[in-house]
């Protein structure tokens, strides 16, 4: 079975060292995001993240099935994640590795669990019809952040998808197609945001955002989501080394200022989207403004 | 619209290359090899080859799991693998986008519509793929589809209301040596249509041999273009030995 | 536009290889018999040596392949009884080196290397049917040097392109290493491996200046830099790292 190759002990100790005199080998302060970019398909629900090297796609799609039996008046939302040879030579297909379910678990709790999505909202008929939503995170190049782009991946797909109107008539339900009528977007609570903080000499030095290089050596991790208004979502800290308490609350106030930031970069790259979409249509009609 | 493609776009991946085709259709592959082989798949002569075909929404199955065996059957035929016995080559193909009916809400059920539209973009995003990683083949090749649409009329690049409403479909690879490597049919149609399709694809990837004139870009044939963009990657390549 | 740009498949014309020299995957070269033509198996430039009478085709970002006579850095993965078994690069087979394979080694005083340590060694066999076999000493004097063949300590490993390795193997010189021998106090030290691996260490400017070196190797790389980008490369990282 393939395995990620594992740094070399000259590696680990320079990689090390570098931290202790404040150096990072891509030259970034300890507290700095890789370059973040976010774009859009010309499909709804198509977003594209891009965290350094680290390359995340995710595509949302919808489809109307039955509720589940003991939810009967939510609908159902799932959120897959599949690592391929496509982002790295050590990942298999068809074979669930440890840090696969890892990834999928804290997307699980981060996004499904803290019900970002109104599932109420998605119910059409209850009991017997309702708005099936699912989320596909293809990983194309992976450089270290998988959580954290993954998550951005997801929240800003989240927010760019709409899916088809329907109406209601007693028994009857129609559903419109693009063509017949606007589609509708997705009623979100909130959009959490996962950012992984990792621990290096026996937990005294925080790197946010770290490369392949640096997770491999790293002594242990944290995965904190949050959300813009500063609600705390999950905490994941699955072993590693013991870090002081203080250090972690420091880490919790950098979570406030990243996650602030990165969700107002998603409200912009939405805008511009939306613009992008909209040259010389809507927006402009709507204007009011008068050409005399 | 024209064909798009970038090659080397994934930093992890020994090779990889995007395929976009002028109907809507995006794909991307990526190659790793030589490298080590599971037990149970090895070769004692020559290197075994996996393809992995991942659909555009949800996991692959059996149509997938069909275009992989097309695939690799006639990848078996251009690459060197006598070179790398007991490893692999390995092939990932990513489905970024499909042509979208209008008027459709969701694909009702992609398994049951067929496999062949998107076969030739995998092959072509493969032969990129397989460059961009080095990988010693034979020859270059490269696909296209014709829709066979009456007695007198095809369509190449065929849009999703030409597929549905065509007679017979038909996807042929051609080598750069002229070779017919892979020919699939669907369909209803005559040895004669047959070979006036044969004739139309040659002429899309390899070209017309009497042409000599200077071609614009969308007269380009498929060969052209793509040993074009992977001549401006190599000069780019090999701009810093000068330094 | 490259004028000896080649692609699978195409002919070479005009090249002297002779017929018994058997073509090694990695030149790009391939013949179906010694009395049939040469054929091309990449798409890269053409270059040819009418004196040593060989060939190849450059394929700069391929994946390494062991060719016998080459330089690598290899990491330690596990040891048995008279062995090191070594990876030279990740997710291919593994290569074993003899535990004698190094100068002054005999039964008794056994080199001590840990998992993950490195070696800068040679490739002493590489069939396609075989596991690639390295050694630490010159297989004719028994000696590490003048190579400096063993194992490897200190500094730090810089991933980059097998072509930029060819490249800092050959004795072209490179802008980028002149710049950097100028500007950083000590100089430093480098040892390649066509592997595609670079180790750097600077006995004066340290930390900082290993960075700088690595950093403007793997810039150099990324983005095909040429002379004159160098030179700014070099000037601006200097000047970052506060070492300038």
């Amino acid at each position: 079975m393939p395995r990620e190759a594992e740094l070399s002990n000259i590696e680990r100790t320079f990689i090390l060292e570098a931290l202790a005199q404040n150096i990072r080998l891509d030259g970034r302060a300890r507290d700095d995001f890789r370059n973040l970019d976010v774009s859009f398909g010309d499909d709804y629900g198509a977003c594209a993240v891009q965290l350094g090297k680290t390359k995340v796609n995710t595509r949302i799609s919808a489809e109307v099935t039955k509720p589940f039996e003991e939810r009967k008046f939510d609908g159902i939302f799932t959120i897959t994640t599949e690592l391929s040879p496509l982002a790295s030579p050590a990942f298999e297909t068809g074979r669930q590795t440890e840090q696969e379910v890892i990834v999928s678990r804290i997307l699980e709790k981060a996004i499904r669990r803290s019900n970002a999505i109104d599932t109420e909202s998605l119910c059409i008929i209850a009991g017997a019809k309702c708005w099936s939503i699912r989320a596909d995170v293809h990983v194309l190049d992976y450089d270290g952040g998988l959580v954290d782009a993954s998550c951005i991946s997801i929240i800003a797909a989240l927010q760019h998808f709409r899916r088809p109107d329907v109406s209601i008539d007693g028994e009857n339900v129609t559903i419109y197609s693009l063509a017949e009528r606007e589609p509708v977007p997705l009623s979100l609570m909130h959009h959490p945001i996962c950012i992984t903080f990792s621990f290096y000499h026996g937990g005294e030095t925080v790197l946010l955002d770290a490369t392949l290089h640096e997770e491999q050596a790293r002594d242990g991790e944290m995965i904190v989501t949050m959300n813009r208004h500063g609600e705390l979502c999950q905490i994941a800290k699955l072993g590693g080394v013991s870090v002081d308490a203080l250090i972690l609350l420091g880490c919790m106030n950098m979570t406030v200022t990243k996650v602030k930031d990165i969700t107002e970069l998603i409200s912009t790259k939405l805008r511009e989207d939306a613009t992008h979409r909209d040259v010389g249509g809507l927006i402009a009609e709507l204007s009011a403004q008068n050409d005399r | 619209m024209a064909i798009q493609t970038s090659l080397h776009p994934l930093s992890r991946a020994d090779g990889s290359a995007t395929y976009a085709s002028p109907n809507g259709c995006s794909v991307l592959a990526a190659v790793n090899g030589p490298v080590e082989v599971q037990r149970r798949d090895e070769l004692p002569e020559e290197a075994h080859i996996e393809v992995n075909v991942r659909p555009y929404d949800g996991v692959g199955q059996v149509k997938e799991r069909h275009l992989e065996v097309i695939i690799a059957n006639t990848l078996r035929d251009v690459v060197h693998l006598e070179m790398f016995p007991r490893q692999m080559v390995q092939l990932t193909i990513q489905v970024l986008k499909v042509p979208v009916d209008d008027k459709a809400i969701g694909r009702t059920n992609p398994q049951a519509e067929s496999y062949l539209p998107m076969l030739p973009w995998l092959l072509n995003a493969a032969c990129l793929a397989l460059i961009d990683a080095a990988i010693p083949m034979r020859c270059t090749f490269t696909s296209t589809i014709v829709a066979l649409m009456s007695k007198t009329s095809t369509r190449d690049h065929p849009t999703i209301a030409e597929l549905n409403a065509a007679k017979s479909l038909h996807v042929l690879t051609f080598s750069s040596k002229d070779e017919v490597l892979l020919a699939e049919s669907e369909g209803r149609f005559s040895m004669d249509e047959w070979d006036a399709i044969e004739e139309k694809a040659k002429i899309i990837c390899l070209g017309s041999p009497d042409a000599m004139i200077e071609k614009g870009e969308e007269d380009k044939s498929l060969q052209q273009h793509m040993r074009s963009v992977i001549a401006e990657k190599v000069t780019v390549d090999e701009r810093w030995r000068n330094g | 536009m490259a004028s000896n740009l080649v692609f699978p498949g195409d002919a070479i014309a005009g090249v002297n290889i002779p017929a018994s020299k058997s073509l090694h995957p990695a030149s790009g070269l391939y013949r179906e018999s010694s009395s049939a033509p040469i054929l091309s198996t990449l798409a890269g430039k053409l270059e040819q040596n009418p004196k040593k009478k060989t060939a190849n085709v450059t394929a700069p970002n391929a994946r390494y392949i062991p060719r016998v006579g080459d330089l690598v850095i290899a990491s330690v993965q596990r040891s048995s009884m008279d062995f090191f078994h070594l990876s030279i690069c990740p997710h291919i087979p593994q290569a074993i080196l003899p535990q004698l394979a190094f100068e002054g080694a005999s039964k008794k005083t056994r080199p001590q290397l840990k998992t993950n340590d490195l070696v800068y060694a040679k490739v002493l066999s590489a069939s396609k049917n075989m596991e690639v076999e390295l050694t630490c000493v010159d297989p004719s004097t028994g000696k590490s040097e003048p190579e400096g063949l063993g194992p490897i300590t200190g500094g730090m490993v810089f991933d980059i392109s097998t072509g930029l390795a060819a490249r800092l193997l050959s004795s072209q010189s490179i802008a980028v290493l002149e710049e950097l021998g100028e500007k950083l106090a000590g100089g430093f030290e480098v040892a390649v491996g066509k592997n595609g691996k670079v180790w750097v260490d600077c006995p004066e400017s340290g930390i900082k200046g290993i960075y700088a070196v690595g950093r403007c190797l793997q810039e150099t790389d990324c983005g095909k830099l040429q002379q004159s980008e160098q030179q700014k490369l070099v000037k601006r990282v200097v000047q970052e790292t506060g070492l300038g």
